[in-house]
């Protein structure tokens, strides 16, 4: 067996990933900088510094010999020239009484891109440098929690932001870059901690994500569920016809399961009790949901999407959030089975 | 202009980062997740270049990227950046084989997964392993023991298990 492991690790197809060697050195020099700016300074200032160091790797190109700017912790720091910049207003969690600027920055070579957000008199908050280089059309970072920037093709019209727990945006800002791609930043008011998952806007007819899919979209009597053909589902609502959706909705990926070789997730709407919850699957026979409890499924509709999409189902059910713990179906190939409870 | 020693340093990354891009990925079963996870290491490993043995600069580099998965799990409850979506049917890279090494390889816990890696890719002996992870002799085997024990179960066909 041992022997076996070995060979299978070794004929292993991986996929394509590289580091450039002298953003690699570049990376390096600004770490042992910072280094050495932490020994000499206090550790409030050290952490100044750090943003300021982390927002100089945005605007460093890669490939040549990098002289570092002599970075003086300073209460005021400048930052260096964005490539865009948004007025955000007053952000709840920062605990800032003053209107912050988001500016960005982005290093197409490296694949990173980077936000700082500073408030308005100049002062730096926060900055950070991101390394998205899958993500070829959307570029998105987190820069504090709760405070996330992407930046988005020229044409796009509409865009919404994506927790993974559904986590609602407060408020948000958008400007065009120079390039006239789109700059958009979203913040809540920071009392979730939880993941960014997605983008999704909208270019012309054409519905993308940042996942490099191009979105299905079922319209229901109060939502839109979107969802990627590569298969992967991203739950997302919002009123059908909305054209300006720019820090609206919300989406709820519940749980998410794998049965045998295929996704089954499941995602439901935010209108608090019960909900919508949209499940892809394969193609399957019979397909129930289950529930707990006293929730009761209302309706349920399927839509076929064809080989490369597969099956989803619609069901509004009455009850809690969690209600649906299960969905069963008969698959014509492998007979009855379950997910994603059955899966674990 | 680059001084020699960056200029040599420039070299291992070329020559180093192949292999640990590829430890990196069984590890933590990510692509993108590899390449943050090497290029944060190889940075570290600039920091000390010039006191550090070159000849021994990979295995350094290695311990780093494994030591940094481990603390980014630990980091895994604040806000993370995403960019895949968490399900996938088939990515554009994946053959049926390394889909099912790297679903397997998941399964396990990430000292099992270290361990695995490490003696079967790397090809390391027992004690490397121990030391590259920081971990005592014993460690090292009941993890690889246990680990190859579950990817024996979910990659052996059936009817081989027993052979």
């Amino acid at each position: 067996m041992p022997d076996e492991i070995g060979t299978l690790f070794h004929q292993a197809s991986t996929p394509t990933m590289s580091v450039d060697p002298y953003a690699v050195l570049a990376g390096g020099r600004r770490r042992r900088q910072r280094r050495r700016l932490v020994a000499v300074a206090g550790t409030a200032a050290a952490t100044l510094v750090l943003g300021v160091g982390a927002w100089t790797a945005l605007s460093d190109s890669t490939g040549d010999e990098q002289t570092l700017p002599a970075a003086t912790p300073s209460a005021s720091v400048s930052l260096p020239e964005a490539v865009a910049e948004v007025s955000l207003g007053v952000i709840p969690q920062t605990d800032r009484t003053q209107p912050l600027v988001a500016a960005v920055a982005v290093d197409e070579d490296s694949g990173r891109l980077g936000f700082a957000l500073r408030t308005e008199d100049g002062a730096a908050l926060a900055s950070r440098s991101v390394f998205v280089g899958r993500t070829e059309r959307a570029r998105f970072a987190t820069l504090v929690p709760g405070v996330t920037a992407a930046v988005l093709p020229a044409g796009v019209t509409a865009a919404v932001p994506v927790w993974a727990r559904g986590q609602t945006p407060q408020g948000s800002a958008a400007t065009a870059m120079p390039d006239g791609r789109v700059l958009v930043v979203w913040w809540t008011d920071g009392s979730e901690k939880d993941t960014f998952y997605d983008v999704i806007w909208t270019e012309g007819d054409e519905v993308l994500s940042s996942h490099a899919a191009s979105l299905l979209a079922i319209d229901r009597d109060d939502a839109r569920f979107f969802l990627a053909p590569n298969g992967g589902v991203i739950g997302y609502l919002a009123p059908p016809g909305e054209d300006e959706v720019v820090g609206g909705g919300k989406a709820n990926i519940i749980d998410q399961g794998v049965v045998e070789s295929f996704p089954a997730v499941w995602a439901d709407s935010p209108s608090g009790s019960g909900g919508t919850y949209a499940v892809f699957l394969p193609k399957v026979e019979d397909v129930e949901l289950v529930v707990t409890g006293d929730a009761e499924i209302r309706d349920q509709t399927v839509h076929d999407f064809g080989e490369e999409v597969g099956l989803v189902v619609l069901a509004d059910v009455d009850g809690s959030r969690e209600s649906v713990t299960e969905v069963r179906f008969t698959d014509p190939e492998m007979g009855p089975t379950g997910g994603p409870a059955a899966a674990e | 202009m680059a001084s020699p020693s960056d200029e040599s340093f420039v070299e291992f990354v070329r020559d180093a980062s192949p292999q640990l891009l590829r430890t990196a990925w069984f590890v933590c079963g990510d692509p993108v997740q590899a390449e943050e996870l090497v290029q944060a290491a190889l940075e570290r490993v600039y920091v000390r270049w010039r006191r550090i043995d070159h000849g021994a600069a990979t295995a350094y580099a290695r311990k780093v990227v494994l030591n940094h998965h481990i603390d980014t799990r630990r980091r895994r409850s604040r806000e993370v950046l995403t960019d895949r979506t968490p399900e996938r049917a088939a990515a554009e890279h994946d053959v049926e084989d390394t889909d099912a090494l790297v679903r397997a390889l998941a399964t396990l816990a990430p000292r099992e997964r270290q361990v695995v890696v490490l003696r079967h890719y790397v090809d390391l002996s027992e004690h490397e392993v121990a030391d590259t992870l920081g971990v005592g002799l014993g460690t090292v085997k009941s993890s690889a023991s246990r680990g190859l024990a579950k990817l024996r179960e979910l990659l052996v066909p059936e009817g081989e298990n027993h052979a």
